[in-house]
């Protein structure tokens, strides 16, 4: 479960351009973030969609304690973060599109290495391992260095990396970002595959095709704020008529 | 302590395959020392040696002269005495190699000795090449002589050559032979030392800090439990290898080229032996790890402020010029290690090991030394943490 509770987001930023002091640039603030509240239930998948800048991937770096929120409180699988972060991030997992895999190592080293991280015991870091090689069918390529493998390989290794800690939270940042359709549909069968087996998952995109493959829940965000939150079903039936598209669109011009 | 272990090796691994790492921590300690001393002294010795075994070829222009020097000449080995064409122009004679010199007496050489004048001869040789080296070999002949006719007149006016030399002086140096290449080394070897420590830490912390932000692998590693401080301190303890690494492995190369140089040029090993005891290695050694602990933690630092690997690069590349400033004055003579210059960092290094080198190690300002790098390293790591802790930095938002 991940409970988001009136989270906000304020960035200071160093303004380059004008009114520098003594050289020194004033930080001005930006809300990245506003009064954001959403529920992601285990066995369902949220769908976190929204335009580039939207906050989405704030909203999901403040879930995985990465960046801590201005205002609010966020609960990973019944954690405060504000108060346990590392216990929180014990039971999460975070797949982004670049993969964030190490180029000089193999996926079996990878593999191993976040076992480790995670403080998993080496036993079950083995038999975890080959499972995972197993399922991804990573076993033809999990000697080889990752640096030498294709998109799709690369993002088959990140994924079973996300799952080495065995994760009740799996957070999936634009995920399919630049790859085939082929790549993209392994990982959306991999998504689903968590959701089936009880996982909490949270998916931001880009992509409305996957938004009506893959969800179970949606929100929208823009301009850091949250404009719809609620069942995939319920916001079909509102804009049945319209295509997931027009819908998205007009949720974004009333919110203007 | 499971977790700096798994992040040691893991880091560890990817270094050593990461072929700059490898370059700025083998390749380089390894070739460029043995290059420098052993290539390039090699060398210079051979090329001084054949200099001196070569046959000097001496022309002498017509009409043939005939004096004792030219006796003297023709009987010295390893010179060969020969009469140029006639007209023959001895500048040009030089310069077309057909002879090494060429010696021009004046008419009246002979004639101005025997009534206790000055002979005068022109020497005609070419200064570039081993030339110098041939010029000296010929001038020895010719000192000889000159010194044999010099005694020669004062005795034949009844005095001692005391005459001549009516204060003599005999130095007796306090400074053992220790202590004298103790301070020339000694100032050498951490110059050496600091360097490769530096370049070899620098690709690693680069790689292990602004590398990983670069490549979206430290958002990853961050959002595991693993406790930040552990996976900075794996990270910390690849970085200070690979600059120990670096740096033994230069000076183990440059001891190998001096023993090897020294065997050529006499009893330079065994003068620096007394150097070498147990006492001395871990002294400075212990300063050595303390100054690559500084080094590591203060560029790792960097290296996660830093928003790519390029602006890592651009950050930490001319600090290579901040720290050869404070070693290069380091090597200045009349600079000491006192309570003062212990605090500077790397300069403070330079001057310990003369001290430790030398024999004379003075423990109040060498205990600064130790203390003020202690203090420096671990503000350095502290800067780490607080770098790798920031979103600010992190995400340079």
């Amino acid at each position: 479960m991940i409970e988001l509770k009136g989270i906000s987001k304020i960035f200071k930023k160093a303004e380059a351009k004008k009114g520098k002091v003594y050289g020194i640039a004033p930080k001005i603030s930006l809300k990245a973030l506003d009064q954001v509240s959403f529920t992601c239930r285990p066995g369902r998948i949220y769908t976190l969609i929204g335009p580039n800048g939207a906050g989405k991937t704030t909203a999901l770096r403040i879930i995985a304690s990465m960046l801590k929120p201005s205002e609010g409180t966020v609960r990973v699988a019944g954690i405060d973060i504000n108060k346990d972060a590392r216990q929180a991030r014990a039971k999460l997992g975070f797949l982004t599109g670049s993969t964030g895999l190490y180029d000089r190592l193999t996926p079996r080293e990878t593999l191993k290495y976040f076992g480790a991280l995670h403080m998993v015991d080496p036993k079950t870091i083995r038999s975890r391992m080959g499972d995972l090689i197993d399922r991804l069918a990573i076993s033809e390529f999990a000697d080889r260095r990752v640096g030498k493998l294709s998109t799709g390989q690369k993002q088959r290794v990140s994924i079973a990396r996300t799952l080495m800690h065995d994760p009740e939270v799996i957070i999936f940042d634009e995920p399919t970002n630049g790859l085939d359709v082929l790549t993209s549909r392994t990982i959306t069968e991999w998504i689903r595959e968590c959701r089936n087996t009880g996982k909490t998952v949270i998916f931001s995109t880009h992509i409305m095709g996957e938004v009506s493959l893959l969800s179970d829940d949606l929100g929208i965000i823009h301009k850091g704020k949250l404009c719809y939150d609620g069942s995939f079903a319920d916001f079909k039936a509102r804009f049945g008529h319209h295509s997931l598209e027009s819908a998205f669109i007009s949720i974004l011009e009333g919110a203007e | 302590m499971n977790i700096v272990w798994s992040v040691f090796k893991k880091e560890g691994l990817d270094t050593l395959r990461d072929r700059r790492a490898i370059i700025a921590m083998i390749i380089i300690p390894m070739v460029l020392f043995p290059v420098l001393f052993g290539g390039i002294g090699f060398f210079a010795i051979k090329e001084v040696r054949k200099a001196q075994e070569k046959l000097v070829r001496i022309g002498l222009v017509q009409p043939a002269p005939d004096n004792a020097l030219i006796d003297k000449l023709k009987a010295k080995e390893g010179l060969e005495v020969s009469l140029l064409e006639s007209g023959a122009d001895p500048m040009k004679e030089v310069e077309n190699s057909k002879v090494d010199a060429v010696i021009v007496f004046q008419s009246d050489f002979a004639e101005q000795l025997a009534a206790k004048g000055a002979g005068k001869m022109t020497l005609y040789y070419r200064s570039t090449g081993n030339g110098r080296i041939l010029r000296g070999r010929i001038m020895n002949v010719v000192d000889d002589y000159r010194k044999e006719v010099r005694e020669s007149r004062i005795r034949g006016l009844g005095y001692t050559l005391d005459f001549i030399n009516p204060v003599q002086v005999e130095f007796e140096d306090s400074a053992t032979e220790q202590e004298q290449i103790g301070e020339a080394i000694g100032g050498f070897i951490p110059y050496i030392f600091i360097i490769l420590a530096f370049t070899g830490a620098m690709y690693p912390a680069i790689d292990l800090g602004a590398g990983e932000k670069e490549r979206g692998t430290l958002e990853t590693l961050l959002t595991s439990s693993a406790p930040l401080i552990q996976i900075l301190m794996g990270k910390l303890l690849v970085t200070i290898c690979s600059g120990l690494f670096a740096a033994s492995l230069s000076l183990t190369s440059m001891a190998i080229a001096l023993f090897s140089m020294g065997s050529m040029m006499g009893d330079f090993p065994s003068s620096i032996g007394p150097m070498l005891q147990p006492m001395n290695i871990v002294l400075f050694f212990s300063l050595l790890l303390l100054l690559t602990i500084f080094f590591a933690s203060f560029l790792l630092a960097l290296s996660f402020f830093a928003k790519s690997f390029k602006e890592a690069q651009s950050i930490i590349s001319p600090l290579m010029a901040a720290i050869l400033f404070p070693l290069l004055f380091g090597m200045m003579p009349w600079v000491k290690l006192t309570y003062v210059t212990a605090l500077v960092p790397i300069l403070n290094i330079s001057l310990a090991s003369k001290a430790i080198f030398s024999g004379n190690v003075d423990w109040g300002p060498t205990a600064i030394v130790y203390v003020s790098l202690a203090v420096l390293a671990s503000l350095g790591f502290m800067a780490c943490t607080r770098f790798v802790g920031r979103e600010s930095i992190l995400f340079r938002i």
